[in-house]
């Protein structure tokens, strides 16, 4: 429906009556992009979300309302347009839709043991030489890790990963992709710090079998930004509170939900290593493709 | 009013109030522990019943979740399923994978592990055949242990086991319990007012019944019970007010009937003092006229043996007053003839002297048999009856009366030899007028003496015809005679019968038989 330009119209207009002076103060509304994900289906996220901006609306003291989107470039043409004072998707789509000079301070998700990027590989894979031929296991809907990937397969091979390994797995959980390296599943595995850390601790015979190939830090992998056109003493006024949710019962039960640690303030430089993933993944990408390396 | 009075009177001190209150009380929680004790374990069946399926469940669920991961041995997979499964049901402690091919491992929530070996509590059993139960951990706590086998298609694939925490379980029956002692305890707090007065409602009008009995067993005639109910006390409280009251009118009759009693025994005792007063004169003048009586048998008696005696000595006699008046006359005769010679003077004289002593010698027999004895004491039984017949001999001969004496020499008896005498006389008297009176041709007499233990018979039998069976009832009886006037005393036998049984404490017995009579004394022998 969103997509219909008969809504297109009417967001615009109410876009418009938004953006005026004195009605953002008085209310606060987000733009969630948040497909089905693994093991929760949409209604559950969404319904989640709608959880998450009653309380924030209780602790802001302003009315908070959410719209959920399908589309990134949809929420992006919202936030541009000023029908938006914040967005939230995957640090993936901030990079490849959004650029950072619309973009104000926001929050970021954290997992205490981090959104690191890890490729590790079993008994006998001790380095990145060893990845063609092998059969690697990848996370679904991981943006970040695939192009990591794709990264290292066209700098260390000088090709796409699906010419180097023999079989390219997904698995919707670090512990599973693990696991299946572990039971010889998988040769490789390219998982989450955090998740690998769960692994570890719920076996650590799994964590002694297991050599780390490669690593790319992320601080993480959910960010909320504010519009640049926010006003600075609202956005200041929620971002002094959001990263105090853990530390009040209903607080840690949202954060519970979205099994995720805290939230933190976060600025539009954190994006910088995805950034560069990127810049690097398509210079290579580039670099292949003038070669004919790449397929 | 103190404690322990208030206690004494809470609690009625009779045994029966205590027993039924004991056993109203003590039954009643006997039967809600007896109940809770059987319901108990039927509950606890039904807990391992609940746990037992739950667990086949998780069992089934996760196997047909696991069965394609199982046969392409996806570990992962079954650990991720597993995980989630203890993820979604937190009473489960541990789900085991046992492959009969590969390593077991152990996936609980906080985590999982590849084993190096077998489940401590995998049997081998488990690959053919489910078993579960309640098994006590390492740490003491308790879980439900299931095992199944995990076939396909027939073909076992290994065994899997699931604890589950049977905390709840343990807390149920904890509870059970709890709620058994809660129901005891509430039990016993509603018994003990319940049973209080159902005993006391048992127990206070038989109390009262018992009460009031003991006073009337004490003689308090004018105390009832005053309970009104409908039922069997009811009407034994109304019986007893019934029966004290009919007592109440018995005694008041039985002290009327005595009063009555008193006054007739006061009348009969005065007349019957005045009797008393009269009667010793009386006694007194019958005592003396018996003595005078018997003091006449005993005279008449005497007269009548004296009678006999001087009939006996004239028979004695006679034979010799011929003699001596032969000696005389031929001394008469000689003397006239001259041939008086002082040789047949001599001996004339001697003869008459001989016949003369003779008859001094019957006298002094005669004496000596009436002479009467002091003392009881040892005689010859044989001696006395000679003496007896010396006395009568002659007299029997003239009448040509046979008698024959047979007794032995050696027989003592105790009495009075001469009154013993004396009855043998009058025995043989009476049977001497008896052969007489039925003029048999040749009369005899026996006495027959027989020794028999301690005691000595004396038999007299004639041949007389015997005594008439009219007659022997009366033949004891003084004066009784049935000899013609002036032959006979009829103190004779009554006499003889004195002697012998009061005297001699023997028995004196008269009988017929064949041809005459039989006359018996009977004796204590002396030893």
């Amino acid at each position: 429906m969103r997509d219909s330009w008969l809504v297109r119209m009417v967001t615009l207009m109410m876009l418009g009556l938004t953006c005026l002076p004195g009605i953002a103060e008085d209310s606060l509304h987000l733009g969630f992009h948040a497909e089905a994900r693994r093991e929760w289906t949409r209604t559950e996220v969404r319904t989640t979300f709608d959880l998450w901006a009653k309380e924030l609306a209780k602790q802001f003291g302003l009315p908070v309302t959410i719209s959920h989107y399908d589309d990134v470039l949809a929420m992006r043409d919202d936030l541009r347009s000023g029908k938006l004072d914040g967005v939230q998707t995957d640090i993936m789509n901030f990079v490849r839709h959004f650029r950072t000079d619309e973009l104000s301070e926001g929050y970021v998700s954290i997992m205490r043991e981090g959104f690191d990027l890890q490729l590790y590989g079993g008994r006998g894979r001790v380095s990145l030489k060893d990845m063609p031929g092998q059969r690697v296991v990848l996370l679904e809907e991981d943006q970040a890790g695939q192009i990591y990937l794709e990264t290292l397969c066209m700098k260390h091979h000088r090709r796409a990963c699906a010419d180097v390994f023999a079989e390219m797995q997904t698995a919707p959980t670090s512990n599973q992709a693990l696991m299946r390296v572990f039971f010889g599943k998988a040769d490789m595995a390219l998982v989450q710090s955090y998740g690998h850390a769960l692994a570890v601790e719920m076996n650590p015979q799994l964590g002694r079998s297991l050599h780390k190939l490669a690593e790319l830090p992320f601080r993480g992998q959910f960010y909320g930004f504010y519009s640049a056109r926010v006003n600075p003493g609202l956005k200041e006024r929620t971002l002094r509170i959001m990263p105090t949710l853990h530390t009040y019962p209903r607080g840690r039960q949202l954060l519970d939900t979205f099994k995720i640690d805290r939230l933190e303030r976060a600025s539009p430089e954190d994006l910088k290593p995805a950034y560069r993933l990127e810049r690097e993944y398509r210079d290579l990408l580039a670099s292949l493709g003038r070669r004919g390396g790449h397929r | 009013m103190n404690p322990t009075d208030s206690i004494i009177r809470l609690f009625p001190g009779n045994r029966m109030f205590l027993r039924v209150f004991a056993l109203f009380g003590g039954l009643l929680l006997a039967l809600t522990i007896v109940y809770g004790l059987l319901i108990i374990p039927l509950q606890r069946d039904s807990l391992l019943k609940v746990m037992y399926s739950q667990a086949s469940t998780v069992s089934r669920s996760i196997i047909q979740a696991c069965s394609d991961a199982m046969l392409t041995d996806d570990y992962g997979f079954i650990v991720e399923h597993n995980l989630q499964v203890l993820q979604n049901n937190k009473s489960i402690l541990s789900v085991q994978m046992v492959p009969k091919r590969g390593s077991a491992m152990r996936i609980a929530p906080e985590g999982w592990v590849m084993l190096e070996g077998m489940p401590e509590e995998f049997r081998q059993d488990d690959f053919e055949q489910e078993s579960y139960g309640i098994v006590q951990a390492a740490d003491g706590s308790s879980h439900y242990h299931y095992a199944a086998p995990i076939l396909f298609s027939g073909v076992s694939w290994g065994a899997m086991l699931i604890d589950f925490d049977a905390s709840e379980y343990e807390a149920n029956i904890d509870e059970m319990y709890r709620q058994l002692l809660y129901i005891s305890l509430i039990s016993l707090v509603v018994i003990l007012p319940i049973g209080y007065f159902f005993a006391l409602w048992l127990t206070r009008p038989i109390a009262t019944i018992s009460a009031a009995a003991s006073r009337v067993a004490h003689g308090d005639l004018d105390v009832r019970v005053d309970i009104a109910r409908r039922d069997e006390i009811g009407d034994l409280s109304h019986s007893f007010n019934q029966m004290v009251t009919a007592l109440a009118d018995n005694r008041r009759q039985l002290e009327n009937v005595n009063l009555d009693l008193e006054i007739k025994v006061r009348e009969r005792t005065q007349a019957l003092d005045d009797l008393n007063r009269t009667l010793d004169q009386r006694v007194r003048d019958e005592v003396a006229k018996r003595k005078e009586q018997e003091q006449l048998l005993i005279h008449q008696s005497r007269l009548a043996a004296m009678g006999e005696m001087i009939g006996a000595i004239a028979h004695q006699w006679r034979q010799p007053l011929n003699a001596l008046s032969l000696v005389l006359q031929n001394i008469g005769l000689q003397h006239k003839m001259g041939r008086l010679t002082d040789e047949s003077m001599a001996r004339l004289l001697e003869k008459g002297e001989a016949m003369v002593s003779r008859m001094s010698t019957t006298i002094d027999d005669f004496r000596n048999f009436f002479k009467p004895a002091k003392h009881a004491e040892p005689f010859n039984l044989s001696a006395a009856i000679q003496s007896a017949v010396g006395i009568v001999d002659g007299m029997f001969k003239n009448h040509s009366i046979l008698l024959h004496v047979d007794c032995p020499e050696d027989i003592q008896v105790t009495g009075y030899m001469g009154e013993f005498s004396q009855v043998v006389l009058n025995i043989l008297g009476n049977a001497k007028d008896a052969l007489l009176d039925s003029g048999q041709a040749a009369p005899v007499i026996r006495i027959l003496t027989q020794a028999e233990g301690d005691k000595v018979r004396i038999r007299f039998v004639d041949n007389g015809g015997g005594i008439a069976p009219e007659v022997l009832p009366k033949i004891w009886e003084p004066y009784f005679t049935t000899k013609d006037e002036g032959q006979g005393t009829g103190i004779g036998l009554y006499m003889s019968k004195m002697i012998i049984e009061n005297n001699m404490h023997g028995r004196l017995e008269v009988q017929n038989v064949a041809g005459g009579a039989q006359f018996t004394v009977t004796l204590a022998r002396f030893a």
